[in-house]
């Protein structure tokens, strides 16, 4: 689903990923953990194209995104991403953040993207926010928006930006549960977190990434207990 | 206080070709003004290039000789009188050159509108496979308008106020038909003060509608 060689990102002088490769079979949950500054958000971005690649390929969703030929606003419409600030756009209901894209974008029409969007704010928990504004919900009700909001497009892959770190601690858990539903029904995600819990129990892989580098990868539960290089254990022994 | 009665209808007359201007060339500036600000916000260097040479050529030289330059200047090496009419071509230019230099304005009150949206909001937009033109159309433009209004109003009312340079040249207007009048009456006194009072209602009135304005939108502010 995802296949990235030797990914290098510089902005400037000033090189953030010094060399990425790895996989991402369909329907696998990988998390990215590593320390602030060592290019997680950078490595997702590139993966839809937010950010140009330096060098390097990245193949998504059956598409060469580092191919200048290939057009970047189909392929985004096979990857979704969730942002740390969710993003919702302020000026839209609740309802027509969720109908924007598959109506202009996808020229769905109006009520069959209502009815879609419907179904989504209902997966999410949110029924009866339609009419409402996004500075009207809560930060976990919001986040749970953009979720639905990026479902709506019909991606392929998922990619989430610390979708928690934003929100106060007892809303992280509702955002989480929707995450866990949509692993457990066979997206495929790649997410950046904290939330160690999350990871153990939901992510297939775990990778840790430093100073622009990936640094080990490994199932959860190996990485967790058994980590091989110094560094992924000094910072394990940080955040555990 | 018989002048006034007597030549009203000549002055309100003025009034209506000053409202019919200033309508006109506040439509255009906008036009203008979005238009030049996309380009200064373009990819595409000449494109920045065309339309910052226009905000810094019309902002740094005064109205009134922008004004007589087109309106009285370019007839003296284009045939422009025999292309558009005798007597439509001075109308023409001068509002054309008005809607020029209030849009040159309003390029900068519209790009600071755009760069004014977070950030997140466009990237949002990308994010759900929208191309530049829809995240404009639908995501930055809507919510940097709102932030747009209370200049766009302070400059609308600037263009209503900037009309009174369309005398000079030829062009009949509210200030015009009072020179006219005073050449008559000598009335200096009570004519200038009543065209000052007609200024005051129409621009005072765009004032007061503009906090309406804005008190709507901090009801419901998104
Ligand atoms: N647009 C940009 N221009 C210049 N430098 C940037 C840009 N975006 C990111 N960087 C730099 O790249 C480095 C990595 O940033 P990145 O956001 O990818 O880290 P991160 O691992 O996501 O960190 P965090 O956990 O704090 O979110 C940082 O030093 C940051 O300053
Ligand atoms: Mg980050």
């Amino acid at each position: 689903m995802i296949n990235v060689k030797e990914l290098h990102k510089s902005f400037g002088h000033n090189e953030i990923l010094k060399g990425i490769s790895t996989h991402v079979e369909e329907k696998e949950v990988v998390v990215v953990i590593g320390p602030s500054g060592s290019g997680k958000s950078t490595f997702l971005r590139c993966l839809n194209g937010l950010e140009a690649a330096t060098s390097g390929e990245i193949e998504i969703a059956g598409m060469m995104l580092t191919d200048p030929k290939t057009n970047i606003h189909k392929l985004r419409q096979h990857v979704g991403m969730v942002f740390q600030q969710f993003n919702l756009f302020k000026h839209l209901t609740i309802l027509e953040n969720v109908t924007i894209g598959p109506r202009k974008v996808k020229k769905i029409a109006t009520e069959e993207a209502n009815r879609v969007a419907r179904e989504l704010l209902a997966k999410v928990g949110l029924v009866g926010k339609e009419a409402s504004y996004p500075d009207e919900l809560s930060g976990g009700q919001q986040q749970r928006v953009a979720i639905a909001r990026s479902l709506a497009m019909g991606p392929d892959v998922m990619l989430f930006d610390e979708p928690t770190s934003a929100l106060d601690p007892e809303m992280v858990g509702e955002v989480l549960q929707v995450m866990k539903t949509l692993a457990i029904e066979g997206m495929t995600m790649v997410v950046v977190t904290h939330e160690m819990g999350f990871a153990r129990e939901v992510g297939h892989r775990v990778i840790f990434m430093d100073d622009g580098l990936i640094v080990e990868e490994a199932a959860p539960k190996t990485l967790f207990s058994n980590p091989q290089r110094d560094r992924t254990k000094s910072f394990l022994a940080k955040i555990l | 206080m018989d002048p006034i009665r007597q030549n009203l209808p000549v002055l309100l007359d003025g009034l209506r070709l000053t409202i019919q201007y200033s309508v006109v060339a506040i439509i255009l500036m906008v036009v203008i003004g979005l238009v030049a600000a996309l380009m200064r916000l373009s990819k595409v260097a000449l494109l920045r290039w065309i339309a910052t040479a226009y905000v810094e050529i019309f902002r740094s030289t005064p109205l009134l000789v922008q004004l007589f330059f087109i309106v009285l200047g370019l007839p003296a090496i284009l045939p422009v009188n025999r292309w558009f009419g005798q007597l439509t071509y001075p109308i023409l230019a001068a509002a054309f050159t008005l809607s020029l230099n209030e849009g040159a304005y309003v390029t900068e009150i519209v790009r600071a509108g755009i760069l004014g949206v977070d950030r997140g909001q466009k990237e949002a937009a990308q994010s759900i496979a929208m191309n530049g033109f829809q995240t404009m159309r639908y995501i930055v433009l809507p919510q940097a308008f709102k932030r747009m209004i209370p200049p766009l109003v302070n400059q609308a009312a600037q263009t209503i106020k900037d009309t009174s340079l369309l005398a000079p040249v030829g062009i009949v207007e509210l200030v015009y038909k009072g020179q006219i009048v005073i050449a008559q009456t000598f009335a200096s006194f009570a004519i200038w003060g009543l065209i000052a009072a007609l200024y005051f209602i129409l621009i005072f009135s765009l004032s007061k509608f503009s906090s309406y304005l804005e008190r709507r939108l901090q009801v419901d502010k998104r």
